[in-house]
């Protein structure tokens, strides 16, 4: 289990990075916290002739609060995350999904970055981007852009990112007022991909919902997904039992789920059922997490 | 924990918990592996294994890969067809099989090695490996063992014409009779996967020749066995073979493999370099060996008062394509079925099936797990039958205390063992009254809350007649092992064994044993870490297997020292002119018994047996070195009339009771356990910590086989639990604080009184998992035959039973 012959390469800066995907192209690979690359490359499921380590890359790292936003640099590490407090302040959601992800020192060395763009359909943190309407700015030969979290993740890792791109950085808005956030999953063992995961951020108005409903669903066959029937089914109405139960199903029957090794598809279905019922229960109950502390 | 922590500084050693001395040496990775060493000019060998459950090889070309720069040496099947001998088979049929180090003409299971290549670097041996082309014409799978045995889509071994490697009928008492007399009959089919135990290290091989011949340094945890198996393999004589097991990293039974020293030692000679060979993850969980996938077809008969009159089996064991010891999960689940009931008739048909899968061998326990839990099951199943409490069944078909030793039909004798009582311990720890009450309310909470119990002997040692039984092979008998030891010029001691520890603690415990013998502190006595077959006495049966340590190995010891003991006392006698029995050994000096003040230090006697030769006894031999080689007496042969098939297959007989505490989420079928009670009885304990040690682990690795680990394959053969992402084990947070009580019933046919633990965890644990479960999920009224938990499974269980209207 050793990878295939690869050239190492550090970049120092992004545009030396962006020299570098753009001299190798699909032969090159970024290399961040590598928890996901070196295993596929040991397995020799990728194999990369060129690795290109931003590791090195000062202020690819780092969280600012901007404008009512967090940007938070892709090269951020899950760690530094959880320890964050204005993550866990003004962005409840990472607090209640981080500690799902794997273990601490798998935590200490994987990045924000990494896991947006491997894009594995298990993984905890597209299901929070995607609830959170987190943008990415992304930047190339020929400059920068910027991406919503919807329109980034399109399939079994694969993004909208292209070749000679880097990630450079995240940004979600904080939490409002009337927001509130839920998370849950359901894995195996502590630490292990979600069979099913749900997240839930849900704006107020008074008793009501409003229109602001975000429900993402990981554990599927292809990438993370938005359930938008059951939002719909959810805005502009009050948060009784019967309609977070009714929401839950509408959004285990939209997504695309399917079978494997630890669950068939009639069973994840209704593992996603039950964990957006909880993601919701969370939301509608957990008054330590709307930002109480602003 | 229950156990003693506070250890004297004076002896008796035995029955001390002292702590691990091998602990502090090892957490600071100051232990020397098999990875741990290097040499210089030492290669690094990579295998290709067969992508194909079942293909014929039509071609290999391996010119690239010989091509490649930092690449020494190729070996394919041609090479070791043509350089070795097949492997030797233990099996009950007379004909040739080509069981060869790699596939000759065909691959048997995916992840069989086809090629090995030896190189500079692992990564340069693997990159090689993807040069070598090998055309594969596939061939049907068996992947079923029942379809193996009716319809078989090919043959594993086309030598045999049969995918049934073994197939005979056991019958001990009046079977038919119990069955016509029975007033209830419970019966079922059960079926366990295939599980293993993955010690952190993987199974590895260093392989070095030179002109006394081929040195191999290996994590073997039979060393007796594997040389064996190079000499005729390799076709050098014994004598020119030397194994060096360093410190092993885990063994669990499984830590063994000829096939790769075969390997190595072909490449280090091709090479003319010291060749290395560790496996990988991957590797380890699809090509090192796997613990069967076994099923049972029970039926036991009960009179009306829920005494059992008799059990009638029907067993079938995927040994995928093991051809070494095909039969022992059917031979030693069959000779242990009674369990510790008194069932006086029993017969057991069984079926060794050859299938595309990794080639099953030993792990913790061997096929006793499964017995317990086809047994534990039948348990509640038939109390539920007859109208009484299951608790009530068992103590109604216990061996009692007063029968020990008991002969059960099959021929083992339980030497000791007060199962009834061990019963009653666990309850009482469990506060089992109050956990009823607690199931009452949860119950009405709408919550699905069980209570499982298992009880279970757990046999030691394994008396190797037992294959004369299964395979007609009358070459191998009994059971035994080799201690070493020497008292050096200052009173010091150091032992070395046969056995090769892998992890149990023998620095500390043999030091216990050999520092009570010799009247010396245990800090005076060094273990040898490592076994070394140019300098440790062993047997072809030596090594670390069937719990035979405290019976068999002990013995060893014992009499080794008291060899030792005797000599000094022979020659401390004639140098103060006493008699020797007059005089004992206590604190590192001779004493005249019942003498306040010691009459000479125990050094000057040993330094008298090394250098002052002409002062010695008359015909003393000088030193104080004895090598015992010891058979355990409990061994016999098989009878020689050819319808008496009983035997003492196993030799003594320790014994526990499990309690699981466990609830179900019904909305996702996870299993949560939230106590877990063991009280248990291995005889008199050499040290309580170890012990304790020993049963924390076993039972986690039942707990595994419960509800997490599953060696899956798919209806091609391929299989789909390749790594630790699909392999799931247990970790510290799926595996609840265990609450253990121990009992000690000194055993009357072990030198120490001392029984097995190693085992023991394994055992019930499948059962009372299983029998929590169900509990749990009684409202449901859901029955659990097969393994294992996963929550899926449960989650389809209860989604029937709700179908079925039983929810209540
Ligand atoms: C034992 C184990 C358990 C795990 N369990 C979980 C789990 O439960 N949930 C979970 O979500 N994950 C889990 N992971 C994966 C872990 O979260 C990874 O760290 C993460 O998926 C990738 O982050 P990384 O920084 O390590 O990325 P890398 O492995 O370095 O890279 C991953 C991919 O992203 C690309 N990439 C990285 N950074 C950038 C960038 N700035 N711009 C463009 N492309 C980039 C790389 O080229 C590569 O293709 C586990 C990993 C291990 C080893």
């Amino acid at each position: 289990m050793k990878p295939a012959p690869f050239q190492y390469v550090a970049a120092l800066s992004v545009e030396d990075a962006i020299a570098l995907l753009s001299k190798y192209g699909s032969d090159a690979k970024l290399i961040a916290g590598g928890q996901s690359l070196v295993p596929m490359m040991n397995f020799r499921l990728a194999r990369p002739e060129w690795l290109i380590d931003i590791n090195r890359i000062s202020g690819l790292a780092g969280i600012a609060q901007k404008n009512g936003a967090l940007r938070i640099g892709s090269l951020t590490r899950y760690s530094e995350l959880e320890a964050s407090e204005a993550v866990q302040r003004s962005v409840p959601l990472l607090g209640l999904m981080l500690p799902h992800i794997a273990h601490k020192a798998i935590r200490n060395r994987g990045t924000i970055g990494g896991s947006i763009c491997h894009a594995d359909p298990a993984a905890e943190m597209p299901v929070a981007m995607l609830a959170l309407d987190a943008t990415f700015e992304l930047r190339g030969p020929t400059g920068t852009r910027r991406i919503a979290a919807d329109d980034f993740f399109i399939g079994q890792m694969t993004t909208g990112i292209e070749a000679e791109e880097i990630l450079i950085a995240i940004e979600i808005p904080e939490i409002k007022n009337s927001e509130k956030h839920g998370f849950s999953e359901f894995a195996r063992r502590r630490g292990d991909f979600a069979l099913a995961s749900a997240a839930a951020v849900l704006r107020f108005n008074g008793e009501r919902i409003s229109d602001h409903v975000r429900i993402a669903v990981g554990g599927l066959s292809e990438r993370a997904e938005r359930a938008r029937a059951a939002e719909a089914l959810l805005a502009g109405k009050a948060p009784t039992a019967a309609l977070i139960e009714e929401a839950a199903k509408a959004a285990a029957a939209e997504v695309k789920a399917g079978s494997d090794l630890h669950a068939t598809e009639a069973y994840r279905r209704s593992l996603i059922a039950t964990q957006v019922k909880q993601a919701l229960a969370v939301a509608v109950d957990h008054t330590s997490s709307t930002g109480a502390k602003k | 924990m229950s156990v003693k922590t506070t250890v004297s500084d004076t002896g008796p050693w035995v029955g001390q918990p002292l702590p691990r001395r091998e602990d502090a040496r090892l957490t600071a990775g100051a232990g020397t592996f098999t990875d741990d060493i290097r040499m210089p000019g030492m290669l690094h060998a990579a295998f290709l294994r067969s992508p194909h459950a079942h293909a014929r090889i039509v071609r290999i070309n391996a010119d690239k890969a010989r091509a490649l720069k930092g690449v020494h040496a190729v070996i394919t099947g041609e090479d070791v067809e043509r350089l070795t001998k097949p492997i030797s088979t233990i099996i009950p049929f007379k004909m040739f099989l080509p069981n060869y180090c790699l596939a000759v003409d065909k691959a048997r299971y995916v992840g069989e090695p086809v090629a090995a290549i030896a190189a500079v670097d692992r990564a340069t041996a693997e990159d090689a490996a993807e040069l070598i082309e090998v055309e594969y014409e596939p061939l049907p799978a068996v992947v079923d063992p029942w379809e193996a045995i009716e319809q078989p889509p090919s043959f594993v071994f086309d030598e045999i014409k049969s995918n049934v490697i073994w197939h005979d009928t056991f019958s001990y008492g009046e079977v038919d009779d119990a069955f016509s007399r029975a007033a209830h009959v419970v019966s079922d089919r059960f079926s366990v996967q295939r599980y293993i135990s993955t010690a952190l290290e993987t199974m590895g091989v260093i392989g070095k020749w030179d002109s006394s011949g081929l040195t191999l340094w290996s994590a073997d945890q039979r060393p007796g066995f594997a040389t064996h198996a190079l000499t005729t393999a390799l076709q050098i004589p014994h004598s020119q073979i030397r194994l060096v097991s360093p410190y092993i990293g885990g063994g669990f039974g499984n830590k063994r493999k000829a096939t790769y020293m075969v390997i190595v030692a072909l490449l280090a000679r091709e090479a003319d370099r010291p060749v290395k060979y560790l496996e990988d993850r991957q590797e380890n969980l699809l090509g090192l060996v796997h613990a069967s996938n076994q099923v049972m077809d029970l039926e036991m008969a009960l009179d009306a008062d829920g005494k059992i009159l008799g059990l009638k089996l029907r067993d079938v064991v995927d040994e995928g394509s093991n051809v070494i010891n095909p039969t022992l999960h059917s031979m030693l689940k069959f000779t242990n079925m009674l369990n510790n009931y008194t069932i006086p008739a029993v017969r057991f048909e069984g079926y060794a099936v050859l299938t595309n899968k990794c080639h099953s061998g030993a792990n913790r326990g061997i096929g006793k797990p499964f017995m317990c839990f086809v047994i534990e099951r039948a348990v509640e199943m038939a109390a539920k039958k007859v109208g009484i409490d299951s608790l009530e069944l068992r103590r109604r078909n216990f061996i009692p205390a007063s029968a020990m030793p008991y002969e059960s039909p099959m021929g083992n004798v339980y030497d000791s063992g007060d199962f009834l009582a061990t019963l009653d311990t666990a309850l009482k720890t469990a506060n089992y009254d109050d956990l009823l009450k607690q199931q009452e309310e949860a119950r009405r909470a709408g919550r699905y809350f069980g209570i499982g119990i298992a009880t279970a002997v757990e046999p030691n040692s394994l008396n190797l007649s037992a294959y004369t039984l299964m395979t007609g092979r009358t070459d191998t008998s009994g059971v035994g092992e080799g201690a070493l030891v020497r008292m050096e010029g200052d009173g010091s001691v150091r032992v070395s064994l046969g056995n090769t520890a892998s992890g149990q603690g023998y620095e500390t415990v043999v030091a216990q044993i050999v520092a009570d013998e010799l009247g010396i502190h245990p800090h005076r006595v060094t273990v040898a870490p490592g076994f070394d077959s140019a300098v440790n006495p062993w047997l072809h049966c030596s090594g670390s297997f069937a719990n035979k340590f405290s019976g068999t190995d002990v013995g060893a010891i014992i009499e080794a020292a008291r060899t030792i003991r005797a000599k000094i006392l022979r020659i401390a006698a004639h140098l103060t002119g006493r008699k020797a029995e007059e005089l004992t050994i206590r604190e590192a000096a001779i004493w005249v018994h019942g003498a306040n003040e010691p009459l000479l230090p125990l050094a000057k006697v040993a330094m008298t047996a090394y250098r002052d030769l002409l002062r010695l006894p008359e015909g003393e031999m000088p030193g104080l070195e004895a090598r015992h080689f010891y058979v355990d007496p409990q061994s016999n042969l098989p009878a020689m009339s050819k319808d008496d098939k009983r035997l003492r297959f196993q030799l003594t007989f320790s014994n526990s009771a499990h309690i699981a505490v466990t609830e179900v989420n019904p909305d996702t079928g996870a299993v949560k356990i939230h106590r877990y009670i063991i009280a248990h009885d291995c005889g008199r304990e050499i040290n309580p910590m170890l012990v304790e040690g020993m049963v924390h682990g076993a039972t986690t690795h039942g707990i595994g086989g419960a509800l997490y680990e599953d060696l899956i394959y798919d209806e091609n053969g391929q299989m789909l639990a390749g790594s630790f992402m699909d392999y799931l084990k247990p970790t510290a947070l799926d595996v609840p604080e265990f609450e253990v009580v121990a009992l000690e019933t000194p055993s009357p046919f072990t030198p120490l009184g001392a029984k097995g633990v190693g085992e023991g965890g394994s055992i019930p644990s499948l059962a009372a998992i299983t029998n929590s479960v169900e509990d749990a999920l009684k409202p449901l009224g859901v029955t659990l035959t097969e393994l294992p938990l996963t929550p899926n499974k449960i989650w389809d269980a209860i989604q029937k039973a709700r179908a079925e209207g039983k929810d209540t």
